[in-house]
């Protein structure tokens, strides 16, 4: 679908196109913001969505002190849907621990892990990546002209803890960000 | 995450403690990295030491030798602690490492007032998250 507005207005925008896991695929955050742009805008921009939806409950449980020194992964936890699009796209993840400092939290401790694709042409620069509070780069999705969702599938993986942490219940959501490269 | 905490205690194959000259009887004698700890844990700890009796214990008929004779000094000390059958504060984390090993130094003071023998003594170590 060709864009009849100026490029730097649609780049603006994407930027801003944020999913939280925890809420089920936020549609309803994405409504309110596309709503703030201008109505020419927003039948492109809607349809320009990633999709995050969890394949399995995303809990961590510890019962012992040796399995803080081991991974623990959730296999094919995660699934990330893109539709098809004729211009290239970056997406990025990051991650929120809810009430609790960034100083907190080991750096490195969750990755992503990307454990299947159906796309033939994304630019995936590693295959696992930590993700923080700032977003990072997951793949490059060049133009793609086919019909299907693009289709990623993540590991959740929590990597081993080499010093102490805060004890407690920790709440965390994934953020995946999409812009236009 | 609740703490999680654990403390592995091992010494010496041979755990005899020999005693048999009369410059160790006089002065005692300190069996350097007697025990070894070896600590995992997600968040700041202690150890007290303490001995299940006042007193060693002995298969013969002799005199009462009394566990304060015993001490122990964790390489992070300078300071030996004497063993009695309460607990005492001996050690506590010295860095926020999940895994950390310590070697501990036993010290038998001059016997010289007591019957000779072979004595029985178990040390116990207590190990709690702050």
């Amino acid at each position: 679908m060709m864009t009849k507005f100026p490029l730097k207005l649609h780049k603006r925008k994407l930027k801003y196109d944020r999913i939280n896991l925890t809420k089920q695929i936020c549609m309803k955050k994405l409504f309110l913001l596309f709503a703030l742009t201008p109505l020419l805008s927003y039948a492109q921009i809607a349809q320009d969505n990633v999709m995050l939806s969890a394949n399995t409950p995303l809990i961590f449980s510890y019962t012992s002190v040796d399995e803080l020194q081991v991974p623990k992964i959730i296999q094919n936890a995660l699934e990330l849907k893109l539709a098809p699009k004729n211009y290239s796209r970056n997406i990025m993840a990051s991650v929120n621990f809810v009430g609790l400092s960034q100083n907190q939290i080991p750096a490195d401790w969750l990755s992503l892990r990307l454990v299947n694709k159906s796309s033939i042409n994304a630019i995936v620069y590693k295959n696992q990546i930590s993700i923080s509070p700032t977003p990072i780069l997951l793949f490059t999705q060049p133009p793609t002209p086919a019909n299907q969702d693009l289709i990623f599938d993540y590991d959740l993986i929590l990597n081993p803890l080499h010093s102490f942490i805060t004890t407690g219940t920790f709440t965390f959501n994934i953020i995946i960000s999409i812009s236009q490269s | 995450m609740p703490s999680l905490i654990d403390l592995s205690v091992s010494s010496p194959a041979d755990e005899r403690i020999v005693i048999n000259n009369f410059e160790d009887f006089t002065n005692g004698k300190t069996f350097p990295s007697f025990f070894k700890l070896k600590v995992k844990s997600n968040c700041p700890w202690n150890i007290s030491v303490m001995s299940n009796s006042s007193h060693l214990s002995s298969a013969q008929p002799i005199g009462k030798f009394p566990v304060e004779l015993l001490s122990l000094r964790a390489e992070t000390s300078n300071n030996f602690v004497s063993v009695s059958s309460k607990p005492k504060p001996f050690m506590q984390n010295s860095n926020d490492h999940i895994e950390n090993s310590y070697s501990v130094d036993l010290k038998v003071d001059s016997p010289f007032n007591y019957y000779g023998g072979e004595y029985d003594f178990n040390v116990i170590f207590i190990i709690t998250a702050l």
